[in-house]
């Protein structure tokens, strides 16, 4: 297990244990956290990008690139910043111990 | 009711599968009722099965297998998403494309349908909405499917478009007869048709540029580059059958519903924040599409061997009334908890007008509920559904007191 410190919409931080292997979506869903799983979500497939969530930006430079069709969603989201990404498309690893992830606005 | 099932082998193919003769057009169990009729599949067929006619397709008939090949782009493809199979080639964009490469496309559209910019429209739509019950409110009664069931969110899209609104009754025919029981030849006639009127209209917007999807998607980029004509129309041919019938039908659905629930009405006007819940249980309880796929690669779910060039169908309305994941499906309860349904797909092709189709149903609701409480089906008439791939209501007849008053609203 690794840890993962995540900021929600309110502001609220929370430290929430994942499973190495899984998305970080799924972490933070597992989590009990539903900010990224929004009711018009596509269900993982990069289709959406209502899972959207920013990472430190000395995080997101350790991250594998995105894939085209993730950049095509982060282009149209309205709070990208440096370390968007879609939580959908990121494998939770061990790189991302004790990382610290912002919920995206959802907007 | 059991269904006669076979295991013989029916078409070149299909080894050894269970078999069910159904006609996703004319299934009596459809016409009599037409989710209740697919519900029926749960009890007298497998949970997967082949069906002979229509040219032969499989039948998915739960939710979890439905959300299985939904989301496996790598074995099921939307090259082609007719039953029967067109063959011809026609593409829809995005919806006929495969990620990664149909992504691209959904992102140009998402910038009009994400949830800032259809947020923004909903005054847009309280105003069409109140235009329309204005010129029935005052008569006591209507046929709801065309004046209002398709009158508000067709007239909304129209609008957001940039189509031309005296051409309405001509586009609604198109579509009506697009959907209906008809030959792959005639349906193709169809489609050109509608390419025809967006190759019009694209350059009817480079000459009068306006503030619409049409004038946006001439002068959006993909990747750094402008969509070519034939991307323009393709976009096109999808928002016209996408857009000018599936949220009529699922609006009128809910009015059929709401219409013999005079407890319901008086929740909504009671509790309007509710609404959205309302709105979640008639999109689960009545959905519209039935989502087509073809077997691109080679696989066995649940020993049905799934062969290469094959259709298949999620009849999406059989994933919501699925008990094994809503239990006692049939009944409509706003306070279900840990509702699960997938009324707009699932995966790559998750409709990407979702939302805009719940503020509408929304909206509309509310409205409506503000202006005219107490209202009943007229008559005992049969219900006219149209099954298919898009399953509709052809007629709703209506009625409610009219008061003096509302006439000058």
């Amino acid at each position: 297990m690794s840890k993962l410190t995540v900021t929600l919409r309110s502001g609220e931080r929370r430290e929430i244990e994942g499973k190495v292997g899984e998305t970080v979506k799924a972490v933070i869903l597992d989590a009990g956290i539903y900010e990224v799983h929004g009711i018009t979500n596509c269900g993982g497939c990069c289709s959406c990008g209502t899972c959207h969530v920013i990472f430190d930006d000395t995080v997101a430079e350790l991250l594998p690139a995105p894939e085209e069709c993730e950049l095509d969603l982060l282009d149209i989201v309205p709070d990208r910043a440096a370390g968007s990404r879609l939580a959908c498309q990121v494998q939770f690893t061990d790189l991302l111990d004790g990382a610290a992830v912002r919920i995206g606005s959802g907007e | 009711m059991q269904m006669a099932v076979s295991t013989n082998t029916v078409s070149e193919g299909v080894a050894r599968a269970p078999v069910c003769d159904w006609d996703i057009y004319t299934q009596p169990e459809l016409l009599e009722d037409i989710h209740l009729g697919w519900h029926s599949l749960h009890e007298s067929a497998p949970d997967i099965f082949w069906t002979p006619r229509n040219g032969g397709h499989w039948v998915i008939t739960r939710y979890e297998d439905q959300v299985k090949v939904l989301t496996d782009p790598e074995h099921f493809s939307s090259r082609e998403l007719h039953i029967p199979p067109m063959n011809n080639g026609v593409m829809m964009i995005p919806l006929n494309l495969d990620p990664p490469e149909h992504t691209r496309y959904r992102a140009v559209l998402m910038k009009h349908f994400g949830p800032g910019p259809i947020a923004r429209m909903e005054p847009k739509l309280v105003a069409w909405a109140n235009r329309l019950i204005d010129r029935v409110i005052a008569d006591g009664q209507c046929d709801f499917t065309e004046t209002l069931g398709a009158g508000f969110p067709v007239s909304v899209f129209m609008e957001l478009a940039g189509m031309p609104l005296d051409r309405f009754d001509e586009f609604r025919s198109i579509v009506l007869e697009y959907f209906s029981n008809i030959t792959p030849e005639r349906r193709g006639q169809l489609q050109d048709r509608i390419f025809t009127i967006w190759r019009e209209l694209f350059d009817e917007k480079r000459r009068n540029p306006a503030d619409d999807l049409a004038t946006s998607l001439i002068e959006a980029e993909v990747r750094g580059r402008k969509l070519t004509q034939d991307e323009l129309e393709s976009i096109g041919y999808l928002l016209f059958l996408g857009g000018l019938d599936t949220v009529a039908n699922a609006l009128t659905f809910s009015f059929r519903n709401l219409a013999q629930r005079p407890d319901l009405q008086a929740r909504l006007v009671a509790e309007p924040e509710k609404l959205p819940d309302y709105v979640e249980e008639s999109l689960r309880r009545f959905a519209v599409v039935n989502q087509t796929r073809i077997v691109k690669k080679d696989i066995e779910i649940k020993g049905a061997q799934f062969r290469e060039g094959q259709m298949l169908i999620c009849p999406l309305t059989s994933a919501g009334l699925d008990e094994r994941r809503n239990p006692d499906p049939e009944a409509f309860d706003i306070d279900r908890p840990d509702r699960g349904h997938i009324t707009f797909s699932i995966g790559a092709h998750t409709c990407i007008g979702n939302m805009l189709a719940r503020l509408e149903m929304r909206v509309f609701t509310r409205e409506w509920l503000k202006r005219i409480a107490n209202f009943t089906l007229d008559g005992a008439d049969k219900p006219s559904w149209r099954p298919g791939m898009v399953m509709a209501l052809e007629h709703l007849k209506l009625k409610w007191d009219a008061r003096p008053t509302d006439a000058a609203a």
